[in-house]
């Protein structure tokens, strides 16, 4: 088949609807974008944000969005805290009061007709939470229409690769289908010679596709409207030039972010170093089996991990195992003993029934060496057939068991260890010896974060890896505190720091390494601020420099921040 | 003694820019709160029930308020009303009456037309609280 333009193989009906498509996808878009740039690079911080405005006072925060339908959302928080309030907010616009209507804790809807015109628009804010009430302004500059479209096309921009692309490639596709369809040559009906009548075959589904083209137009139609629906809430965090960060209120809720009002304060400085989680040696114990034997279980079964034990109760038994030799000569010494035994009695009771004719010192020699016949197989019996009782040393839990029943084990082998679990030590090394005079306090923080305070107990004099072993006993230890995990040992001594004590969570690493808080300087701007901190206790820092008094810092959600590219 | 004064001056000298590029609220010389109003400075004296608007230029000159209209929504004592503000004979001062009590806590928003055919422009006040 000769080549032809795609368009030609188009049904005549439907080739100006594709010529006015494919013209709408071409020319369209730039005749959109054109306009749009004279607004965003206003007052505005961020370019292609919704129209927005904030005010704030020492009690409350307030940012007012204008939505593209023409609504203000209007998010109220704590100025100090970012914490949302919950109240009524009630708008003046030029000498009129609109009520806000309320959608949840801290938001508000208002609609006005004043709040479509175009131009700038004074806003007065009526702010009652409870007892509080404040008045705060704002100015607004709501856009002219013909820049909405262009706010649009900037969001259009922010979502290249996002939601729109796929619209606009599927709207393509459904397109191409169309043509294609359109462009197939249908069979010719059955039976039917020579030129068939146009009409009956074309009739049925030119309406058909009429009705898909229609469909196809009102669905870019809508693609504009429904990427405006998006914008309400598809405006994202982002880093800005100047490497403050923006992040919308509604972000801010999803977030959760906190700010505290920063303050001076004198801490004490801290030290910190690596430790271990240890029984307290009073409070804890090993089982060993004296000599080499199998393990047996004791009156109630052997030990099990976990299990609560009580100083004295048996746990196992251990059953000396010999070699042939050993047994054979004990064996020996048994029968001898028997046979010695054996013939002592016989000569007692000989000796006996001579009363009075043998010499009485006769049969108390005999008696006598009966006797330690007697005992010396006794003693050698529980060699034959004795076993060792294993013992708990103290009371408490159940920490490891090295042995199962009837394994055999030296001596000296530990077979179960107990813990006291409220008793419990951390051993530390201490590579400052000139800190440990001055120490006023500690305490440890685990793995998952949780504190432990720790009482000074003592230090060794021996340096061990050129540190200074150091103990301290745990105040009030969590019951399932595992044992011989490192802890991060805090000490406080008793120099003073001057500074911003914030909580550890506020301080994150920057990209480029050193430790910065993230100012939160106006309602939707967080500037990252590097800073000096030295640690305070297991939660907290202080920050000796890079802070002032007076400033907000988020000690909630500073790590979500830092995420934000 | 000596020289921490003149480091003080310089560092005021120095300031003075950015101060005067950042108002915060301060006191004004009628001893009202000053707030940028507009292009202008306006200086707000409140007493119980009556309020006294000062106007001046953007170097703090004094200006007549003649011409000049401005209304006031006064929040105080937990209750919300609109005053409107009338020239003082005089021509210095606009000044409005309505009830409240000047106690801390009353915020006053002034809306100002400086003078016919400018657009209105309006400054939130809290003339009673201690200056920050």
């Amino acid at each position: 088949m000769p080549f032809r333009p795609a368009l030609s193989q188009v049904p005549a009906v439907l080739r100006p609807v594709a010529v006015v498509l494919i013209a709408a996808l071409l020319f369209g878009r730039p005749a959109a974008a054109h306009e749009g740039h004279d607004h965003g690079a206003a007052a505005e911080p961020v370019a292609s944000a919704l129209p927005r405005t904030e005010s704030q006072s020492d009690l409350f925060e307030l940012v007012a969005i204008l939505q593209p339908g023409g609504a203000l959302t209007v998010t109220l928080d704590r100025y100090a805290d970012n914490s949302p309030v919950d109240g009524s907010v009630t708008l003046s616009l030029d000498g009129q009061e609109v009520a806000a209507e309320r959608h949840g804790i801290g938001l508000f809807v208002a609609r006005h007709p004043l709040l479509e015109r175009p131009g700038r628009l004074d806003l007065v804010f009526t702010v009652t939470a409870g007892e509080e009430m404040d008045l705060l302004t704002a100015t607004l500059e709501v856009p002219a229409p013909a820049a909405t479209p262009g706010t649009a096309v900037d969001a259009l921009a922010m979502l290249r690769g996002g939601a729109m692309q796929i619209g606009i490639g599927t709207g393509l596709l459904l397109l191409g289908l169309l043509l294609g369809r359109a462009s197939v040559r249908r069979p010719l009906p059955p039976m039917v010679e020579g030129a068939p009548p146009a009409r009956p075959v074309e009739a049925v589904p030119s309406d058909k596709r009429r009705a898909a083209a229609l469909l196809l137009i009102a669905l870019i139609a809508a693609g504009p409207a429904a990427a405006q629906q998006a914008l309400v809430t598809g405006e994202a965090p982002r880093r800005l030039q100047d490497g403050a960060i923006f992040v919308p209120k509604p972000s801010q809720r999803l977030l959760g972010l906190r700010t505290l009002l920063t303050e001076n304060g004198e801490a004490s400085a801290a030290l910190r170093m690596v430790g271990t989680l240890v029984p307290d040696p009073n409070a804890s114990g090993r089982v060993q089996a004296s000599q080499s034997g199998r393990l047996e279980p004791g009156d109630t079964g052997f030990p099990t991990l976990g299990q609560r034990v009580e100083r004295g109760q048996v746990l196992a038994y251990v059953t000396p195992t010999y070699s042939a030799a050993e047994r054979g000569s004990l064996i020996q010494n048994a029968a001898e003993l028997d046979a010695q035994i054996t013939i002592l009695e016989a000569r007692v009771r000989r000796l006996t029934s001579l009363r009075g004719t043998v010499a009485e010192r006769e049969i108390q020699d005999a008696q006598a060496e009966l006797a330690g016949a007697r005992q010396r197989r006794t003693a050698i019996q529980p060699a034959l057939s004795g076993r060792e009782a294993l013992v708990a040393p103290v009371s408490g839990i159940v920490s490891t068991v090295r042995g199962a029943v009837g394994q055999l084990v030296d001596s000296a082998t530990t077979v179960v260890e107990i813990v006291d679990p409220s008793r419990l030590w951390v051993e530390a090394l201490a590579f400052d010896r000139a800190v440990l005079e001055r120490i006023t306090g500690a305490n440890a923080t685990l793995p998952d974060g949780r504190v432990l305070d720790l009482v000074f107990m003592g230090r060794g004099l021996t340096v061990r890896q050129q540190a200074v072993p150091v103990n301290f006993r745990v105040d009030d230890p969590p019951p399932d505190a595992p044992i011989g995990i490192s802890v991060l040992v805090t000490l406080r001594t008793a120099r003073a720091v001057r500074g911003i004590v914030l909580p550890a969570d506020a301080v994150v690493r920057s990209a480029e390494g050193p430790p910065v808080v993230f100012e939160h300087a106006t309602a939707e701007r967080f500037a990252p601020r590097q800073v000096r901190v030295q640690p305070l206790d297991g939660t907290r820092v202080v920050v000796t420099a890079g802070l002032e008094a007076g400033q907000r810092v988020v000690v909630q959600g500073a790590a979500l921040i830092a995420q934000v590219r | 003694m000596q020289t921490r004064r003149s480091l003080l001056t310089t560092t005021l000298v120095l300031a003075l820019p950015a101060m005067a590029l950042a108002h915060g609220p301060s006191r004004g010389p009628n001893g009202g709160q000053m707030q940028d109003i507009g292009s202008h400075h306006g200086e707000l004296l409140a007493q119980d029930g009556r309020l006294t608007f000062f106007l001046f230029d953007g170097n703090d000159r004094p200006l007549t308020v003649n011409g000049a209209t401005a209304t006031a929504i006064v929040l105080g004592g937990g209750r919300q009303q609109t005053v409107t503000f009338a020239p003082r004979p005089d021509g210095a001062a606009l000044v409005a009456s309505g009830e409240f009590r000047a106690e801390p806590g009353l915020r006053v928003v002034v809306q100002l037309t400086p003078a016919a055919g400018q657009p209105r422009v309006q400054a939130r006040f809290t003339p009673v609280d201690a200056t920050r």
